[in-house]
């Protein structure tokens, strides 16, 4: 670390990259001291809103800078283990978007650089780092809702399809290899399935998945993206079943594009009671019976923000001892599900896992 | 001869559902109700008098053993289906039967069997399937004004909902064969899976759970042994698949309804039990999103469809015994997925 004690850190890639920038330079403890992007223009813009002193086309310079201890992945998925496994031989601890990888393959070889080189290696769970989510995952911790037996979560979108329509311009979907197979890995399953599986899945527990049955559709995509001249192959739709060693069961699905109402939220079930999540503007529900047996609800109050996965990532580099949420092997599970999704389809088959 | 022109002579065992199969035969101006059974002799008496039947048994064999009957409704525990739909069936009448088929799948098996060596007619009581909305969009749907469908769900999901009932044959494995996963679940499944083209199903991953109502059972002073929750994905040989789900009880608020994906439009419904709302997805001209609500088709009731096949052999029934086989394949493979722990092929 630096001589002021600041963990300095590099970001790779300004798309959703510009959020860990953020991060960095405004905890306590950490500086943003490099950006990356092959548009140099708008990665100069960041590190001068940043503080950040050192501006690369080239991913390599940056990882390359001995004065760096913290690197950011958030480039297009197919680049995630490449540039991570090239960060944590350097020495650097890694926070890489999600998903992990295009392949699990790349995502194990993820995990045994990271521990090769006793470095931190977090991947960006985004959704799990909100206040109601993890008040809730408190109370399931506690016992609050008994024994989780069966849970479902979902985000169908309606015209909610990357490049088509949202606009280019922001920070996600921003280019045509989030519609590409060899680029992105797959469509809707690894760009919102990943958060709504691993969302639920670390609420209750993190069970070990045992057998998956699942499809992917690409129904309403390639026509779409055509008519914005693009050439796409990955999924749009996305269904599956998972169960665990545990018993526990969940569904989950999402897409980018159906003619559906849109939904976004969770249903947990447990022996004591459940919990109900309605998408960010409805907070949490708690159902469970009265004393006389009655059914009835209330609303999960969560105090405060919750602590960003940024400041989470330099917390956990600043204190080797600290348990770090989201961990790349943790994430590995949800990396096999994913993956056993793909093969669920392709082979039309269930998958063991 | 294509028609009769006679009237049919009906006869209803179980005085439960089974007095809307006597109000649905009444009803048929080409039907009549001629003899009812029930172990409760006086509660048959009396809807016998409603309809006007002749006839009124306590004893199933002897309303089968009827030569002037035409048709037998089985509306008893799902235990007694089989055996009594199979006597019916031997005994030359064209049988109703009330859903679940049975509470064994060799025992559904052997009614599908008995039917085709009888020649006669076996028709399981979808009732879900017999609504005017939904028999309009199973029209449009069959007309391709959906595209092809992909993908479904149906949820069948009660909080507090257990049917201890009067008798406690609900609750029971034995009586029953199963708790929502063959009570509720057999509509989830159905009607999605009816509405989609009936396709050929492939894989079944699933679980059943009974966290809640042994305990629940045991407060009401029954034994209940049966899940109180189901739920499960069908994958089918075309690549469509459904997702379902049936409970009688969990601390998550009840849903009734159905999502169907096409590639030209989907479709919604929900409150399928009480007031039927379906609302059409789809683009207009502009490749804009709108939404329209669902109008209704004919309208066939389940109950005079039946009394009309038997009346014209020739004429394609809904929801026959062969159909429904393939329902209870896939609830039968979602208990054995919970049972051993695997996803099971069909």
């Amino acid at each position: 670390m630096a001589s002021k004690g600041k963990l300095r850190c590099g970001v790779i890639g300004t798309g959703m990259g510009r959020y860990h920038m953020e991060g960095y330079a405004t905890h306590p403890k950490s500086e943003l001291v490099a950006v990356c992007d092959l548009n140099f223009e708008e990665a100069k813009q960041f590190a001068d809103k940043y503080g950040a002193k050192h501006v690369f086309r080239n991913y390599r310079d940056l990882i390359a800078m001995e004065e760096l201890d913290a690197v950011s992945i958030a480039v297009p998925n197919y680049l995630h283990a490449r540039m991570t496994i090239a960060a944590l031989e350097a020495g650097k601890d890694v926070l890489c978007e999600k998903p992990m990888a295009t392949k699990l393959a790349d995502a194990e070889a993820m995990v045994k650089a990271a521990k090769k080189a006793k470095k931190r290696l977090m991947i960006n769970m985004a959704m799990r780092f909100n206040a109601g989510h993890q008040a809730l995952k408190q109370q399931i911790a506690d016992g609050e809702l008994g024994e989780i037996y069966y849970a479902k979560s979902q985000w169908i979108r309606r015209k909610g399809m990357p490049l088509v329509d949202f606009p280019r311009t922001g920070s996600m979907g921003r280019g045509e290899w989030f519609v590409k197979k060899s680029q992105a890995g797959g469509g809707a399953t690894v760009d919102i399935g990943v958060h709504m599986f691993d969302l639920v899945w670390w609420l209750i527990g993190g069970p070990k998945p045992v057998t998956v049955l699942a499809s992917q559709f690409s129904e309403l995509l390639p026509k779409r993206v055509a008519k914005v001249g693009v050439t796409g192959d990955v999924d749009d739709l996305a269904s599956a079943y998972v169960k665990f060693n545990t018993g526990q069961a969940m569904f989950f699905e999402v897409s980018w594009d159906a003619f559906q109402a849109p939904f976004l939220g969770y249903r947990i079930f447990g022996t004591e009671a459940g919990a109900e999540w309605g998408g960010w503007d409805s907070g949490h529900t708690l159902y469970l019976d009265d004393k006389k047996g009655r059914p009835i609800q209330k609303a999960l109050k969560a105090k405060g923000e919750a602590k960003s996965p940024y400041w989470s990532f330099v917390d956990a580099c600043v204190d080797r001892r600290a348990k770090m949420m989201a961990s790349g092997e943790e994430c590995l599970n949800v990396m096999r599900v994913l993956d056993a999704i793909g093969r669920s389809q392709k082979t039309g088959k269930a998958i063991a896992l | 001869m294509r028609r009769e022109k006679r009237k049919l002579r009906a006869g209803v065992i179980g005085i439960g559902i089974g007095r809307y199969h006597m109000r649905g035969y009444a009803a048929h101006p080409q039907c009549e109700v001629l003899a009812v059974c029930d172990l409760n002799l006086a509660g048959a008496k009396s809807l016998a008098e409603q309809y006007g039947a002749k006839h009124v048994f306590r004893d199933y064999r002897r309303l089968v053993a009827m030569d002037e009957l035409d048709i037998v409704s089985v509306a008893a525990p799902n235990y007694l289906h089989a055996k009594m739909t199979i006597a019916a069936l031997e005994a030359g009448k064209d049988v109703l039967c009330e859903k679940p088929m049975a509470t064994k799948l060799a025992d559904a098996e052997a009614m599908v069997k008995a039917a085709k060596k009888a020649k006669k007619r076996l028709m399981i009581d979808m009732s879900y399937r017999f609504n005017a909305r939904q028999q309009g969009i199973h029209e449009r749907i069959q007309a391709g004004e959906l595209g092809e469908i992909y993908y479904a769900k149906s949820h069948y999901t009660r909080r507090k909902g257990i049917p201890f009932g009067a008798s406690a044959w609900f609750v029971s494995k034995r009586m029953a064969g199963g708790g929502p996963s063959v009570d509720l679940a057999v509509h989830a499944f159905d009607l999605v899976w009816w509405q989609m083209g009936s396709p050929k199903p492939t894989w079944v991953l699933g679980s059943t759970y009974d966290k809640l109502l042994p305990e629940r059972a045991a407060k009401a002073g029954v034994v209940g042994d049966v899940d109180d929750l189901a739920a499960g994905l069908v994958k089918f040989d075309g690549g469509q698949t459904i997702f379902f789900e049936a409970s009688w009880d969990g601390h998550i608020p009840g849903h009734e309804g159905y999502e169907i994906y096409g590639t030209k439009g989907g479709v919604a419904c929900w409150d399928w039990e009480s007031d039927l709302k379906m609302v059409q997805y789809f683009d207009d001209k502009r490749g804009k999103s709108v939404d329209k609500p669902v109008t209704a088709g004919k309208g066939v009731n389940a109950f005079g469809h039946f009394v009309d096949a038997c009346l014209d052999r020739r004429m394609k029934m809904m929801a026959s015994g062969e159909e429904c086989l393939h329902v209870a394949r896939v609830l039968e493979a979602l208990n054995r997925s919970q049972k051993t722990g695997k996803p099971v092929q069909l």
